[in-house]
């Protein structure tokens, strides 16, 4: 519906008279005070292109390589995410191809629903969950690299944010489980610890295999697991 | 019938009825569908991408630089430096480095300064401090607590470092490295951190002596490590022997105070 010309009804005597509209096929009921545009009448809606020329319906210039949108902004499909969170999940071997390319998306989709499902419990973490991220991922971008003792080898400062934010899914779950259980009691700590424990083990597997320091993979998991015991505490008290 | 309006170019072109919108359509289409604007673009887009590049090299310097054997730890120099901070009494004898101007590595010497362990310790005390204030009195727990221990944490650090710089500075003009400086202070958190594990664990019984204990350590482990600075160590003289050993005493006995501050804020 077209918004009302004249609400009020107010005649007013030095207005002009109506001139035609751009389509002389539109209806123009002064009455209702709407335009209905040609084709609203129409009983079968799916026949409505019939109505008007043909030769004007579709743009001047035709794209000829038809492809959907994701695929031409690169963005493959949902398949390729849930692949990834699963393998975060159930210890899978990252394969060489998240390794060089990792994407963002996941951690997007993960961290929007690790900062939406706490809503239902009443508290509101998006500003928690930005800080302690992006605080994490800058001092855990200063240790990696100067953990790595060799000249050259360097993790790039997007590729742990990608590592990092798969690595949230067990949390995830922690998450939808705390809408359902009451976190603050023995079982809930030992289930906190196991999650964080699992989202360090998985990540940090990731890790060893660019950082190559297999000697020192405590000392590498450790502040992965500080950064995952922030969100875990965030998450149950 | 109504004048066609010249939509393109109009910041109010929203503003008309959809009929008109073709002409902004159309005339955005033509634009982008040309190659020497498109040119043009792409022209800007590698300046813009190419802006990255003097970083890299920047980075890579800073990560291969004297900085970075201040991580160069291993896990036997964890746990024997961990020991240190809550047994130093244990570790006779000097406390000194061979070569006082070379970078050591810390898997070389016990001895040597590091950033890890100040660092993971430091955020270890603050996730464990909301840990005790979780388990214990869940109401008063909100996520803004980790961000204001951390904020304590760092200031009193600061404030420590500052002091004994200046200290230092009026004392024949001693040089000390300021991350030096800033690992050899902050190794406390560490015994920090057992002491809120023994109260978390044992539930606040006991915990008076054994904060006593963690301050009296943390004065001794300050005082060997500050040693091999003062000016009894570096000139021969008997009276600036006893005036060095005093004030390096005096300094000490800052850490213990600090770190008495930091646990009785909050909570």
């Amino acid at each position: 519906m077209q918004p009302l010309k004249n609400p009020f009804g107010i005649i007013d005597p030095d207005e002009k008279p109506k001139q035609y509209q751009s389509n002389p096929f539109d209806i123009q009921n002064d009455e209702l005070n709407e335009n209905i545009k040609l084709g609203d009448n129409v009983e079968n809606q799916e026949d409505k292109h019939l109505l008007f020329d043909s030769s004007k319906q579709y743009p001047q210039d035709i794209i000829d390589d038809d492809i959907p949108l994701l695929e031409d902004l690169d963005i493959t499909s949902p398949l390729l995410i849930q692949q990834r969170i699963m393998s975060v999940l159930f210890f899978q071997k990252c394969d060489s191809e998240y390794l060089e390319d990792p994407d963002l998306s996941g951690p997007t989709l993960i961290v929007a629903s690790l900062g939406l499902l706490p809503i239902f419990t009443g508290k509101i973490q998006f500003n928690y969950i930005y800080g302690i991220g992006l605080w994490g991922w800058l001092l855990l971008y200063l240790l990696m690299n100067f953990m790595i003792q060799q000249q050259g080898k360097q993790i790039e400062f997007y590729k742990i944010l990608s590592y990092l934010g798969y690595g949230l899914a067990p949390i995830v779950l922690l998450t939808i489980l705390s809408l359902f259980l009451q976190l603050n009691s023995s079982f809930g700590y030992a289930l906190a610890i196991v999650c964080a424990v699992w989202s360090t083990a998985s990540v940090s597997k990731t890790f060893d295999t660019i950082l190559g320091l297999q000697h020192r993979r405590l000392l590498i998991a450790y502040p992965l697991f500080l950064f995952y015991c922030t969100f875990v505490i965030i998450t149950i008290f | 019938m109504k004048p066609q309006q010249d939509t393109s170019s109009d910041p109010f072109a929203f503003a008309f009825n959809p009929q008109n919108i073709e002409n902004t359509v159309n005339k955005a289409k033509n634009t982008l569908d040309n190659p020497f604007i498109g040119m043009a673009y792409a022209g800007l887009g590698k300046k813009f991408s190419g802006i990255g590049d003097k970083y890299d090299s920047f980075l890579n310097s800073v990560f291969s630089s004297q900085y970075r054997f201040y991580f160069d730890v291993d896990n036997m120099y964890v746990v024997k430096k961990s020991i240190m901070t809550l047994a130093p009494y244990l570790y006779g004898g000097n406390w000194t480095l061979n070569s006082e101007f070379q970078a050591i590595s810390p898997t070389e010497n016990v001895h040597a300064p590091d950033l890890y362990l100040p660092l993971m310790s430091l955020v270890t005390f603050v996730l464990l401090r909301c840990l005790s204030l979780g388990i214990n009195n869940q109401t008063q727990f909100s996520p803004g607590y980790i961000v204001d221990s951390f904020w304590k944490c760092f200031v009193t650090s600061l404030l420590e470092v500052i002091i004994i710089k200046i200290v230092f500075c009026f004392l024949d003009g001693i040089r000390v490295n300021t991350v030096d400086l800033v690992s050899h202070l902050n190794y406390r958190y560490c015994s920090l951190c057992s002491l809120m594990i023994f109260n978390i664990l044992t539930n606040g019984l006991f915990s008076i002596y054994v904060t006593i204990y963690v301050l009296i350590c943390q004065g001794i482990f300050v005082f060997k490590t500050l040693q091999r600075y003062s000016p009894s160590h570096n000139q021969s003289a008997l009276e600036l022997s006893s005036f060095g050993y005093k004030i390096t005493l005096l300094l000490a006995l800052l850490q213990p105070s600090c770190s008495w501050i930091l646990l009785s804020f909050g909570q």
